[in-house]
């Protein structure tokens, strides 16, 4: 069996040391906790990832989801999970305590995403789902809606599912042709088919609650005349039970490259002239709606990516310190030198480094941008309300499409490290690869994403969020480029973001004339800027790291490099800050500097990939 | 029924312990620790019995002020309301530890008190039997199975080569063995009730005990490294070695 191994290190140092969510008890939405109590939630997210869900995590992928006379199958161990996670009450972690959930902030939902994804992906994503309609249900359902479908949805009894893709309608959500009949109950009637939908039928809930877009009779054609709709595979009963069967049926499911324990299937909606859906919000507000939940929805796609990449690197990490092969690069040449472990050769160590700085650049993004949700919503000061949103709604497309990307990639270079024991089913690395592989088609595509970031984010208040942002980094850069050891990245932070600047500028001032040239190099500047923001953070982390490592060097009486060195290797939390400040600078020398090249790239104006003809 | 129970907070048995250079303990800072497993166990069946016939379960640990994050998750697993004896780890040895439980158990009056058979860091084995000795109340170790009827317990232990039924009248001591029962998991709503929940801190002085200790530590040091293993050619030269060299035979 696979061990399931997070960095609780790392994880506590963004919150506590670098964040520091504690602060969040001084405001009125998140009084309820302190570090304490997050230590005991994170404690206990832990060890259920470990002791129920990494277990499966094999399970699924060997055993996969089976099609048989119409009912979709999930291997036993998933349906086990499913009682225990539903015991656990683990659904309602981040939802309010109005509606029977904990009310803990989101950055503590990324975290237990962290754990709960990265143990096993394909379980996760049934449960995660059923987040996303219970925020759709109190934030847009009538309180009869709400009474209906929530409380069998907080306790895990049903389950939920996003419907909105359809054979013509994949990243062209507008074309779908679902459509929905107003009936005189006040509900409507569903009618279509609703492909590669995830959870769309499993036998781990009792019901399975569908939101689900779809047309209605006299709506104009594209994306604007789209209504979202609850449609439930039984009708609650008046007492929120469930009732009878509302006609929705899987048609079969998909085989996929990873996340086999995961139902994908294709939904047929009244296909016997039974199916009835319950209208959220408006006619129409399918679309609005659905984007009000985009966010955290994105950004969880971002953490499936982040956490898979940090599993796939602590599982390297391990590897690479016992596996023996060859001599030290310095007994080269003599054949009777001992056998090293390969953590020691420099090649092995550049691909874990990689693993480790990329990975911990997106913990702290992902975090950080949770982090402005919750600030956003529990600060009093409209301002900094604004300036919160702003930086959520920016960095949304990034770690959702940079998040997924860097964290497959993490994955790519944990098989390398294990060489031919990578590509091989006994280690888990090669499964946290296939697994990762879908966050960056999925909730958007990554293409879409960089379309929303330069369609969309960069003209936010007409470019104010953006330039704003870019400001805060240059602030950090004016400050801290004179600083001893790490001055030399901060000013690499510098330029780079200067680069994505002088991009940004070009797309506005080109863009209105030729739509080709954002849109062609949209990607390499959503590449740019996720450069710019892990940097950002992870020279925020590294400052605060040096300045503990320096302060315990001072208490150790260590003045000398090599009592500075023993310290850093015999004591674990001097190792951490020192390996904090080396994540930094490796992210900052070999990572970031990229932003220069795709800079050129794209201001080279280039038009070859529309010039050739295929 | 009222039982007490243990809580006590141990480094997690998964990570790579490390001494520290001069032998005077092991390496702490970067630990991660955990609820021993035998308590959870012990805690389990006290919620369970609780469950069962009514009552409340008291979970105690011994420990400095970290030790009260574990205690919690006993608290979230469903004790009523916990107890911190301060006291930090190296102050203790076995019969003084056994003594400050004697003093809470005089102090609680509990019907039960549930232990782990031993704790997965030291590993002692001897708190339980202590305790019974320092209360002269009937014992039973390494239950692996409890059931209660009107004033007395059966208790199931697992002894070499088989299994042992033992009645015990009531007040008794019992450790928990690993085959007990399978420990529940805390549940979300009852993480965030368990910070509600009352903790009592206590020292040893509060409770009479005097804080002296039969066992010194001298140092501490690392097993030795497993020498690599040699092929032997016949079996004549593997008997050869198991008697001169290994000295089994
Ligand atoms: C395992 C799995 C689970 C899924 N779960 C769900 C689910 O729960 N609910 C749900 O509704 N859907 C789900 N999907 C569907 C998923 O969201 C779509 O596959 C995705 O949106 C892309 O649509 P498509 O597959 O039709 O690809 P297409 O839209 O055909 O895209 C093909 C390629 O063209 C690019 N492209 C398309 N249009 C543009 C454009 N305008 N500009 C630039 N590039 C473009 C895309 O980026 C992509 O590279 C799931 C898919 C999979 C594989």
């Amino acid at each position: 069996m696979a061990d399931y191994v997070a960095d609780l290190r790392d994880i506590r140092f963004v919150l506590f040391e670098f964040l520091k969510i504690q602060e969040l008890q001084k405001t009125g939405l998140f009084k309820d906790f302190g570090k304490d109590d997050y230590e005991s939630f994170l404690t206990e997210a832990y060890r259920f990832a470990r002791e129920v869900l990494a277990p499966i995590n094999e399970v699924g992928d060997r055993e996969g989801v089976r099609f048989e006379d119409g009912r979709v199958v999930i291997p036993a161990a998933f349906v086990e999970a499913y009682q225990r996670y539903r015991e656990g009450g683990w659904v309602g972690a981040v939802q309010s305590q109005e509606v029977g959930g904990i009310g803990l902030p989101w950055v503590m939902g990324q975290v237990i995403h962290e754990f709960f994804l990265g143990a096993c992906l394909s379980f996760s994503l049934t449960t995660g789902l059923s987040e996303g309609v219970i925020g759709l249900l109190t934030d847009f359902g009538t309180d009869e809606m709400k009474r209906l479908f929530v409380p069998k949805l907080i306790s895990a009894e049903w389950s939920g599912t996003m419907c909105l893709t359809e054979p013509q309608a994949g990243s062209d959500v507008g074309a779908s042709r679902c459509t929905a009949t107003r009936l005189p109950n006040g509900r409507y009637r569903i009618e279509g088919t609703k492909i590669f939908i995830t959870g769309g039928d499993h036998d781990m809930a009792d019901n399975v609650v569908h939101a689900v877009l779809a047309r209605t009779p006299d709506a104009p054609a594209g994306s604007k005349g789209l209504s979202l709709f609850i449609v439930p595979k039984y009708r609650p009963t008046d007492e929120g039970e469930k009732g009878e069967f509302n006609d929705v049926k899987a048609g079969r499911i998909e085989h996929k490259m990873g996340i086999k324990g995961s139902p994908t299937c294709v939904m047929n909606f009244g296909e016997d002239g039974g199916c009835e859906g319950w209208l959220l919000g408006n006619e129409m507000d399918g679309i609005k709606i659905m984007f009000h939940m985009m966010n955290e929805a994105r950004v969880m796609v971002g953490c499936q990516g982040m956490t898979l990449g940090a599993a796939a690197y602590q599982a390297a990490l391990a590897y690479a310190r016992e596996r023996l092969q060859g001599p030290h690069i310095t007994k080269m040449k003599d054949p009777k030198a001992p056998k090293v472990p390969i953590i020691e050769h420099p090649d092995v160590r550049r691909m874990l480094m990689w693993q480790k700085s990329v990975t911990e650049g997106l913990r702290a993004l992902l975090y950080a941008t949770a982090y402005y949700a919750d600030q956003a919503r529990a600060t009093d000061d409209p301002a900094l309300k604004d300036k919160y949103q702003g930086w959520l709604e920016l960095l949304t497309p990034i770690c959702k499409a940079y998040g997924s990307d860097m964290g497959y990639k993490a994955c790519d270079l944990a098989v390398q490290t294990l060489g031919g024991y990578g590509y091989v089913t006994e280690y888990p690395v090669e499964q946290y690869l296939r697994d990762a592989r879908i966050a960056a088609i999925y909730e958007g595509t990554n293409g879409i994403q960089a379309l929303d970031l330069v369609g969309r984010k960069l003209g936010l208040k007409g470019g104010s969020v953006f330039m704003g942002y870019l400001k805060e980094v240059q602030t950090f850069v004016g400050k801290m480029k004179g600083h001893p050891t790490l001055g030399k990245n901060v000013a690499r932070l510098g330029d780079a973001a200067n680069q994505v600047g002088q991009v940004a500028m070009k797309f506005a001032t080109v863009g209105s004339q030729d739509v080709v040239f954002p849109t062609l190099n949209a990607y390499p500047f959503l590449e740019s800027f996720g450069h710019v923001s892990a940097a950002f953070y992870l020279l925020q982390e590294a400052l605060l790291a040096d300045e503990q490592l320096q302060k315990m060097f001072k208490e150790a009486g260590a003045t000398s490099l090599t009592d500075r060195r023993k310290l850093i290797e015999d004591n674990p939390e001097a190792r951490f800050y020192h390996g904090k400040v080396q994540s930094a600078q490796f992210f900052c020398t070999y990572v970031l500097p990229e932003v220069k090249s795709k800079t050129e790239t794209i201001l080279s104006g280039d038009k070859s990939a529309m010039d050739v003809v295929f | 029924m009222k039982i007490l129970v243990t809580a006590k907070r141990v480094t997690d048995p998964d990570a790579k312990i490390r001494l520290k250079p001069d032998g005077s303990g092991i390496e702490t800072a970067g630990l991660e620790y955990k609820l021993n497993p035998f308590c959870e166990n012990a805690l389990e069946a006290a919620i369970s019995l609780v469950e069962a016939h009514g009552g409340e379960a008291v979970a105690v640990t011994l420990g400095d002020d970290a030790a009260v994050q574990n205690l919690r998750t006993a608290l979230a697993m469903g004790a009523a309301r916990g107890i911190q004896v301060k006291v930090t780890d190296a102050e203790l040895d076995s019969d003084l530890t056994a003594r400050i439980l004697a003093r809470v158990f005089e102090a609680e009056k509990p019907d039960l008190f549930l232990l782990g058979k031993q704790a997965v860091d030291g590993d002692s084995n001897q708190v339980g039997q202590l305790v019974a000795e320092v209360l002269g109340l009937p014992q039973a170790c390494f239950a692996s199975k409890i059931q209660v009827t009107d004033g007395k317990v059966l208790v199931t232990r697992e002894v070499d080569g088989g299994l042992e039924t033992l009645e015990l009248t009531l007040p008794a001591v019992i450790t928990a063995d690993l085959r007990l029962n399978q420990p529940r998991l805390p549940k979300l709503p009852d993480i965030l009730k368990a910070k509600r929940k009352e903790v009592k801190t206590l020292t040893p002085a509060d409770l009479g005990v005097e804080a002296t200790r039969k066992v010194e530590t001298v140092s501490y040091e690392a097993p030795p490294q497993r020498a690599g293993g040699v092929r032997v050619k016949t079996v004549q030269e593997l008997v050869e070695k198991l008697k001169n060299e290994a000295k089994v035979l």
